[in-house]
């Protein structure tokens, strides 16, 4: 197969090339017009938007020799990335303008990212996997510590950084045993091998090289056998540790509060949703294709994560004094929630679309509350819970909005949240075996009943501060209004989203 | 005495030793600079397997994959360096240290 389809490549590449024209209009363009790159990125991304929505509806298919994978799992979560992407630009306009720091570099790293992502979302091959892995991260090790002056932004990089460098050597480990193990880097290939020995693989496998070279070293019979049969699930396990880095499952989440707390507000949006999206998209296909034969046990080991993952979100959070952080450690917990939709997608497809309703919900809801947030920090000139004391006294439309997302956070119906939990929870029961999981669900949605309505409680009955809302953001107030119309429409009409993803996924 | 040929195993061990130093020093080093040396080792030895598994794998299979894979770490071990000295730098510049136990304005 000399030459492999462009076509299919297109979203990519014209988000890659987006990110290019926007660095390099940043450069030539005159100082009066500074803020055009800031909006050719908004505008720009109907170009890749509109490549994925026609690709979407094609029959599923594997480009560059199988080490790139388009399907409809693919491009829903694609979707979703573009569309987090959009918001947390129209959230920059007024964060940036404030700041006083250029525009053109912010919005190209951004847009590097979200590139990153999205080929993490069809990654089907080791390579792809970890230069997509890498693309990620490094823009946004630089997007963390955007605000140079400010010693926190730096702080929170370092910190980001540091764990993040070692989380991706850690996994690179475990990719190259992968390698040597299936003698191939592209998944469907190391699945194939596995697959034609039968499910005691991990044993099996490896006579050809690894179990000759050792019995020539002259380790006995014994262990070689024992050796060989360790490998395999400590590559798993390596992996998973660089996956559960990217979506910050506990006990992997270190880095999580520190960064969001440090970063520019609409980095912190950004990084609550997006690279959770990119990194499920990962996750699941690894499990689709590498489940059982190379993967048997899992998901019992994701449900222990997912049970620690949602204990230790919730309970951290209920002690926070700072609003970012305290969504930081909630967003932790979310992933604990969708981590029960992975364990139950193994066997069932109804994991899988709760998956994405979930994502889908929680995209809206927890846009929403950093666009709230990001309101009230640009008014109150800080991010603490106490700054929201009063605020229904003195902007009640905006408490209101704020209450109806933190509703939907915690699962409260008729919201997006509400969908998305009784996806996830419902597949789980449905699955028989996993129904343990659900009901940790529900205990731990009850725990984070007491932190949302904290906030809500210092909203409506704190005493209101001297100062009144006075600067509105004409892209945060839209944000807000798009988010606020996503998690209530797709709590009260639930069909149509159902029916879509059920279509195509 | 005649030494057996060098073969997998030897790689291996070889490339454990140096993940288990890697992870020691990020583990153990308070200094930016020594847990980002821990970390170039801990990709080396990624590197190691790598390129070992692609030399010994049964002929098959492709050769070079993993030789490729080892020149893109790299090539972004590089870049990971370049980006992590610059926000070291930006820290140091603010603090005038380090030693990352010095970083607590963001705590719990």
């Amino acid at each position: 197969m000399p030459y492999s389809n462009l076509s299919v490549f297109a979203p990519e590449l014209s988000l890659c090339g987006l990110a290019i024209l926007v660095l390099v209009a940043d450069l030539i363009v005159p100082r009066a017009w500074r803020r055009l790159p800031a909006g050719l990125a908004a505008v720009g991304l109907v170009v890749p938007l509109y490549f994925v929505a026609r690709l979407w509806q094609k029959a599923p298919q594997s480009e560059f020799m199988g080490a790139y994978a388009i399907d409809g799992l693919s491009g829903a979560f694609k979707i979703l990335l573009l569309v987090t992407g959009f918001l947390v630009i129209l959230l920059s306009f007024d964060y940036l303008r404030k700041l006083q720091r250029g525009y053109g570099e912010y919005f190209a790293l951004l847009l590097f990212s979200l590139t990153g992502m999205m080929l993490l979302t069809g990654a089907a091959d080791l390579i792809v996997i970890y230069l997509a892995f890498e693309m990620i991260s490094l823009s946004c090790y630089v997007l963390t510590g955007y605000m140079k002056r400010d010693p926190r932004s730096n702080e929170a990089a370092l910190k980001y950084f540091l764990y993040g460098a070692a989380a991706s050597g850690v996994m690179l480990y475990g990719i190259s045993l992968l390698y040597g193990l299936g003698g191939s880097t592209r998944i469907i290939d190391i699945a194939a091998r596995f697959m034609a020995s039968g499910p005691a693989a991990a044993v099996a496998v490896q006579p050809a090289f690894l179990q000759s070279a050792l019995v020539q070293a002259g380790v006995p019979e014994l262990y070689v056998m024992r050796l060989a049969g360790l490998m395999m699930p400590l590559a798993v396990v390596l992996v998973t540790v660089g996956l559960g880095f990217k979506i910050a499952m506990v006990p992997f989440h270190a880095w999580a509060p520190d960064a969001y707390e440090g970063a520019p507000t609409p980095i912190t949006a950004f990084l609550s949703v997006a690279p959770k999206v990119a990194g499920f998209a990962l996750i699941l296909r690894l499990l689709l294709v590498w489940y059982p034969e190379l993967m048997g046990h899992w998901p019992a080991l994701l449900a222990s994560l997912a049970t620690i993952t949602m204990f230790g979100g919730n309970l951290w959070a209920i002690r926070q004094t700072n609003i970012k952080r305290m969504l930081a450690y909630s967003s932790i917990a979310h992933a604990g929630y969708l981590l029960i939709g992975v364990v139950v997608a193994a066997t069932n497809s109804m994991g899988l679309h709760g998956i994405i309703v979930y994502l889908v919900a929680y995209l809206f809801m927890n846009l929403g509350a950093f666009a709230i947030v990001l309101l009230v920090a640009r008014n109150m000139d800080g991010e603490e819970i106490s700054d929201f004391s009063g605020l229904y006294h003195t902007a009640p439309a905006l408490a209101a909005v704020m209450i109806i997302f933190l509703l939907s956070l915690t699962g409260i119906p008729p919201t997006a949240g509400f969908l998305g939990k009784l996806f996830i929870f419902g597949a789980a029961i449905g699955s028989g075996e996993w129904a343990w999981l659900a009901v940790v669900g529900i205990i731990n949605s009850a725990i984070s009943l007491y932190y949302y309505m904290n906030v809500a409680r210092v909203m409506y009955f704190g005493k209101p501060g001297e100062q009144v809302l006075t600067v509105c953001p004409a892209g945060v107030v839209v944000v807000a209004v798009v988010c606020l119309l996503g998690t209530l429409g797709l709590g009260l009409f639930p069909g149509l989203i159902i029916k879509l993803i059920q279509q195509c996924v | 005495m005649i030494l057996p040929p060098v073969g997998l195993l030897h790689y291996l061990i070889l490339s454990v030793c140096l993940f288990c130093f890697g992870l020691l020093a990020v583990i153990t080093r308070r200094h930016a600079i020594g847990i980002l040396l821990g970390i170039e080792l801990m990709l080396n030895s990624a590197n190691i397997n790598l390129v070992a598994f692609s030399h010994f794998l049964s002929p098959p299979h492709p050769v070079l994959d993993g030789q490729v894979f080892a020149l893109m770490v790299i090539a972004l071990a590089a870049c990971e360096a370049a980006v992590g000295l610059a926000i070291i730098l930006r820290f140091y510049r603010q603090t005038t240290v380090t030693d990352v136990a010095d970083a607590k304005l963001l705590k719990w």
